[in-house]
């Protein structure tokens, strides 16, 4: 089974940085929209296009055209990589811990039906 | 009370028939059996997930360009209702995150039982999680947006990390998933059942390894227990309890849809809660892809004075959610006062006849974004690999699409109607009783399914 799990993560990479070289080709061609919109542009009846009365500052407008470059990508995986690591060392300690209050109780069980 | 209505209401307490047995196949039986069952579905599907982060974070910024909004929200969204109707909850043995919880387990897992809190109001917390992350996706944006469907997609991952490394299990799946919630629900009403013959297990010496495991296959990992279980809505068709079955006591039966609703004993409120919810949400879906949209904005604007487009959606949002369940709790109170049955109790029991209309009325929305915006999939994921294709993204017509719509409606309108009409025929004997509970959830069926038609009269925007 632990072999199935790395075959999977394997795989998961091995993806990962065949899209990544993809996609570093595809960011040097021109990114004309490829697509032609039969209906009305979700973008002219978004739920965050401003309408006239609306607040021009609501929330969720500026996220559609946002550049690469003010995505915070590093920062948020970042702070990902680092709860996931305090996860995994908390439930790591704790499992040890686990383990050895198992092992005294196992021990004190052990120990009681000897001395009877 | 009257001692003739005591005589008169038996409830029918006959269990749900089984059907053909797939697993007197002995092809079926070996492949589920197999080690690479479901192993050789969730590698691909791991990677394409991985591929979808990977492009919601570096891809392009545009949706309309980013192979990881077109994979997600055209192509996966609409496809797992319809695969939730078909093969149950099959999408969990796959999931990708189901996988990550397992490994995750194996890797640093504490095993901790679930906390009685997340058994309890596991189901509430899943009603909540949906709403709100409908709500966002309207008001900062998800689907719209690669970064907004990125953000979703970690905030799951870590939560089922922490699931995964702290609890037994797929604690995550069973209790705090949203989609595990929606599958649940939708899963009642597929064609496939996987059950226990009880007479065999009534002989079993196992210690109930289909729920416990062996030392080679784990236990259920929806912590199900095969001989007692009559729902789809906690089986995920991992095949453990097959695997570890001694007595071939497992079977995997094709059945009527909708039919488990039928013959249900214990009727949660909650699970009728999210069923309405999820209805409401599918309307809030719809309208808010209309034109008429802005013109409801402009009106609740002029009505309220209120111009923050988040406090006026969050309103009208919250009347659209509340108006399924309204709806059906007023029908719950009429019906109730005719079959002297709580408010509480029509409400949990006639919620789920209502899955066929809130399944046909998500297929039906999804199905236009799949069906009109299909071809976007096809060219954002071929751009990948340096090919520049152009076109429409419609896969068929806007007529064919409608059509399509329409079909899917009446058959939900059609399920929904016949599910009230069986579940009351079986609760309730006395004619007079029957014809005053029929009626009121009939008309409640009519009255949301003219809603959701209506609504699908009118042309839809893209998603992305």
């Amino acid at each position: 089974m632990k072999k199935r799990f790395i075959v999977v993560i394997l795989i998961i990479a091995v993806g990962v940085l065949i899209a990544g070289y993809l996609n570093l080709n595809s960011a040097e061609r021109d990114t004309k929209s490829r697509i032609d919109i039969a209906a009305v542009d979700i973008l002219a009846t978004s739920t965050t296009s401003p309408t006239i009365g609306m607040d021009p500052n609501m929330p969720g407008m500026t996220h559609i055209e946002s550049a690469p470059a003010a995505r915070p990508v590093s920062i948020v995986l970042g702070t990902f990589g680092f709860g996931v690591t305090t996860v995994f060392i908390w439930a790591g300690l704790a499992r040890r811990r686990d383990r050895r209050e198992a092992a005294v109780r196992k021990q004190t069980r052990v120990s009681s039906e000897l001395s009877k | 009370m009257n001692q003739n209505v005591l005589i008169e209401e038996i409830e029918d307490l006959s269990v749900e028939p089984k059907g053909r047995n797939f697993l007197k196949n002995k092809n079926v039986l070996s492949f589920m059996r197999s080690p690479w069952y479901p192993t050789v579905f969730q590698i691909p599907v791991a990677a394409v997930f991985g591929l979808i982060a990977y492009q919601l974070f570096a891809g392009p910024p545009s949706a309309h360009e980013n192979a990881g909004t077109a994979l997600m929200w055209v192509l996966w969204w609409p496809l797992i209702p319809i695969l939730f109707v078909i093969l149950g909850r099959f999408w969990c043995a796959i999931c990708p995150f189901a996988t990550l919880s397992d490994f995750v387990q194996k890797l640093v897992g504490v095993n901790r039982p679930v906390p009685v809190f997340l058994k309890k109001y596991g189901i509430w917390i899943i009603d909540a999680s949906f709403i709100a992350i409908t709500w966002a996706d309207h008001v900062f944006g998800i689907v719209a947006s690669p970064w907004g469907s990125g953000i979703l997609l970690l905030l799951i991952t870590f939560a089922v990390i922490v699931s995964g490394a702290f609890f037994q299990r797929r604690t995550f799946c069973r209790y705090l998933c949203f989609l595990g919630g929606l599958s649940g629900n939708y899963a009642r009403t597929g064609s496939i059942a996987l059950r226990a013959d009880t007479d065999i297990c009534a002989t079993c010496k196992s210690k109930a390894a289909c729920f416990n495991g062996t030392e080679k296959v784990a236990g259920c990992p929806l912590f199900s227990f095969p001989r007692t279980m009559d729902s789809n809505a906690n089986c995920n068709l991992c095949a453990n309890c097959i695997k570890s079955c001694p007595n071939d006591a497992i079977t995997l039966t094709v059945r009527k849809p909708t039919q488990e609703l039928w013959y249900l004993r214990a009727p949660k409120i909650e699970e009728s809660f999210l069923a309405m919810a999820i209805m409401g949400i599918v309307l809030i879906q719809n309208i808010t892809m209309l034109e008429i949209w802005d013109q409801i904005l402009k009106n609740v604007t002029r009505v309220t004075g209120i111009s923050n487009y988040a406090i006026i959606f969050t309103l009208v949002f919250a009347v659209g959610v509340s108006l399924p369940v309204g709806l059906l709790a007023i029908t719950a109170k009429i019906a109730g006062r005719k079959n002297l049955e709580s408010t509480r109790l029509n409400f949990a029991r006639f919620g789920y006849a209502l899955i066929p209309l809130d399944v046909a009325g998500h297929v039906a929305h999804n199905l236009f974004h799949l069906l009109a915006e299909g071809k976007s999939v096809f060219y954002t994921v071929t751009s990948l690999f340096g090919n520049e294709a152009s076109g429409s993204s419609a896969l068929v017509s806007n007529k064919t699409i409608q059509v399509l719509q329409f079909a899917i409606l009446a058959l939900g309108l059609y399920g929904s109607l016949y599910s009230v009409k069986r579940i009351t025929y079986r609760r309730f004997s006395a004619s007079r009783t029957r014809i005053s509970t029929f009626f009121p959830y009939a008309l409640l069926v009519g009255v949301l399914g003219a809603i959701n038609v209506g609504m699908f009269l009118f042309p839809m925007a893209h998603r992305i």
